[in-house]
Formats: structure tokens, C-alpha cells, sequence
């Protein structure tokens, strides 16, 4: 059975594969695992940092804002639309799918492997700041379904997680219908909302006991926050708090850390 | 950026950074405090223990368990199992202990942070 860690760094505006270089050079570090990066222009693999370099194109293109802290932003491509084809993408049988911003500083996710389930995902999230409460990521709106973060999950090549993929697929291609269903406002595309949809429709209705959770929480800061160190394992964010505009810091070590401020986790590790 | 981070240091709150320092502890030590055995997640909780210990003192060899998402799993030696979710909740408790005593008796924000 083969193992490896699959990415992607679609570039617009904004060059994902730095963040990928990164993200997998702290996979080899606490994973010990090999990394394939999906990417949608001529990439060279610098230091082999990469396994497998997969080019694909991907036409679909929408924008968002990505933010630099509260008083910083800029409109970006944003080319997520392949996510769904993780399946057909990825050479390994046993695959983590991890998004390039997620800052991997601990071993835990290696768990994924001896859990002997078919399909992890993180059930709880935990937001570094106690200051604020958002119920955008418990449901995909308050009289919906579960949500579910597409930033980090598991899967093994089986027939089941091959429908799975499928009918993510074809949420994604049906989207305007599937907001409708779902009560979603923002009709932009996303991840999360599709795997939500596709977990609740396929795994909550099958008879298996294959679909599971990865332990633990999936520990997030967001974009209005700031990465500003590392020293030794041990990371110093400036959480925002929007009541009274101050920045308060925090630390955490030995943890993985879902950076949503790209260019924070970019400046602290290519300075 | 270096004048935002030095101005967000000096408007902090000692004891807000402490509030919110130790809830990331103990969030922290809640994700040490899990131990995985054959597929299955447990918590190494004082609960569990003390429902082990009192199997081990019974001379009870195997058991099946449930693990924290309600999966049944079969434990083979009950003293081996106790022993290795023992010494792993010492060991978490220890880390936990030594970074909550840490930012108890920091004076300064710097040394809250600072593992």
C-alpha cells in the first residue's frame, strides 16, 4: 500500500506553490512522507522538494479577497475547483489532503494511517482566539447540515470513497441547485460546504463503519489574524478582536495550525 | 509590521493573555491526552484509568472496550494496555503542569508566550 500526501497550489495572483514549498518541506519533517503537488502552470521542483508534479488545467475560475490581517487585502484568483478530483489525481492508496496553509508542526496526522478507516475528516475545529464565536464553521447555516473542513482529510482508494468523490463532483457542477437546497447565501464555490454536503448524503446514509474522524481538533487561525514567529516548534500569532480592535497574542507549540492569513505564514518563513 | 506587533505587545493585557494562554493549554493537553491502540482513539482519562485498574485488580485479562467514537476494540492484556495509558496521561499531565506553572509565575506577556 503506498502513502503520500497530496496538494494544491493553483496559482493566480497569488503564488500557492511558495506556501506549497513550504507546507512540504514540513510534511518531510514530521510525516516522513511523500509529497505530490497538483499545479496549474510550468513548475520547477526546487530542491525535489515534490515526489510527482501533476499539471493540470483548471478553467473554472472565480475570485476572493484574501486578507492580510483587517486592514490589508487583495482580490485573487481563486482556483478551487479540482478539489473533487482527488481521487483520480492522487498515485497513492492511502492520501492526506492537506491545504497548503496548513502550518503541519506535530506528527499527529501520521495517526491517519493505522486508524484502519476508509475516509478521516475533523469533526470539531478549534479557533486559537476565545474572543470570538463562529457558528459559520458548526453548520452550513443554522438550519442545515454539519460542516465539514475540506482543509485536511484522509482517504483510501475504495469504491465507496470513489462515489463519494463523484457526487462531490457533481455538487460542484450542479452548485446553483445545491445552494438552493441547502440555504446557502454566498453562492461562491466552496470546498467545505461540497465535502458537507457530499459527508451528510453519502457516509451518514451508507451502512459502513469505514467513514470516521480524525482525532482531535482542527486548530485555526483566521485571515484578519497575523503568524509573527516560530522559535522552535512554538508559534506567536496576533489574534484580532473586532469589539475594541486590538491585537492579542498567543502561542501554541506542538500543534498543527490552519494559518488563514497566507501572507503571515509566507513572511515568517521566507525571512 | 514590526511596529503593529510591538504595539499590539503594549496594549495587551497580562491577564488577558494569561485567559487565553491557558485555554490553549488545556486545549493543547486535551490533544496530548489521546492514545490510539489498534484503530481505536482513547482518552487517557481518569475515568478510563481508574475503570482499568480496577479490571487489573479483578485479574481480569482481555476485554473489549469502546474508544471514543463508540467502536468496540479488544484489549488482550488489561495490565499492558493500563500501563501504557498510564504512563502516557503521567506524561501529559507532566507538560501540562510544567506550562501551567510556567505562565502562572510569568510576569511579563514575553514570558507567557514563550514555551
Amino acid at each position: 500500500m503506498t502513502k503520500g500526501v497530496l496538494l494544491f497550489a493553483l496559482n493566480g495572483e497569488f503564488k500557492y506553490t511558495d506556501l506549497a514549498e513550504l507546507t512540504a518541506k514540513r510534511i518531510k519533517k514530521f510525516l516522513k512522507l511523500p509529497v505530490t503537488v497538483v499545479v496549474n502552470n510550468k513548475y520547477k521542483n526546487k530542491g525535489k522538494l515534490f515526489d510527482k508534479i501533476i499539471n493540470i488545467k483548471d478553467d473554472q475560475v472565480q475570485y476572493r479577497l484574501l486578507k492580510d490581517g483587517g486592514d490589508s487585502s487583495q482580490r485573487v484568483k481563486w482556483l478551487n475547483f479540482t478539489r473533487a478530483d482527488c481521487y483520480e489525481l492522487s498515485p497513492y492508496d492511502e492520501t492526506l489532503v492537506l491545504d497548503v496553509d496548513y502550518l503541519i508542526n506535530s506528527d499527529h496526522l501520521s495517526v491517519c494511517f493505522d486508524l484502519g478507516k476508509d475516509f478521516l475528516i475533523f469533526k470539531d475545529s478549534f479557533d486559537l482566539s476565545d474572543i470570538r464565536k463562529l457558528d459559520e464553521f458548526d453548520y452550513i447555516n443554522p438550519f442545515s447540515v454539519k460542516f465539514y473542513w475540506a482543509t485536511v482529510f484522509y482517504f483510501k482508494k475504495t469504491e465507496l470513497n470513489k462515489i463519494f468523490f463523484e457526487f462531490t463532483r457533481y455538487v460542484k457542477d450542479n452548485w446553483h441547485y445545491y445552494c438552493s437546497l441547502y440555504q446557502i447565501k454566498d453562492k461562491k464555490f466552496r470546498n467545505d460546504f461540497a465535502f458537507s454536503i457530499a459527508i451528510h448524503s453519502i457516509f451518514n446514509h451508507a451502512v459502513s463503519d469505514r467513514f470516521g474522524f480524525i482525532p482531535g481538533k482542527k486548530f485555526y487561525s483566521i485571515d484578519k489574524d497575523f503568524l509573527i514567529k516560530d522559535v522552535k516548534g512554538t508559534l506567536t500569532f496576533l489574534l484580532s478582536n473586532e469589539s475594541n480592535d486590538k491585537l492579542q497574542p498567543a502561542s501554541i507549540s506542538n500543534t498543527d495550525v490552519h494559518v488563514m492569513n497566507k501572507f503571515s505564514m509566507l513572511r515568517v518563513y521566507n525571512e | 509590521m514590526d511596529s503593529k506587533i510591538e504595539k499590539a505587545f503594549e496594549a495587551a493585557s497580562l491577564m488577558a493573555t494569561f485567559n487565553s494562554q491557558k485555554r490553549l493549554l488545556e486545549e493543547e493537553f486535551a490533544q496530548t491526552l489521546l492514545y490510539y491502540y489498534k484503530g481505536g482513539t482513547f482518552v487517557a482519562s481518569e475515568q478510563r484509568l481508574s475503570f482499568l485498574s480496577a479490571l487489573k485488580n479483578e485479574k481480569v485479562e482481555s476485554i473489549v472496550l469502546l474508544d471514543d467514537n463508540n467502536a468496540p476494540i479488544a484489549v488482550e492484556n488489561i495490565s499492558e494496555f493500563f500501563d501504557n495509558l498510564f504512563s502516557h496521561y503521567k506524561e501529559a499531565t507532566n507538560l501540562f503542569y510544567y506550562k501551567y506553572k510556567k505562565i502562572t509565575s510569568s510576569k511579563t506577556i514575553e514570558s507567557i508566550l514563550n514555551d
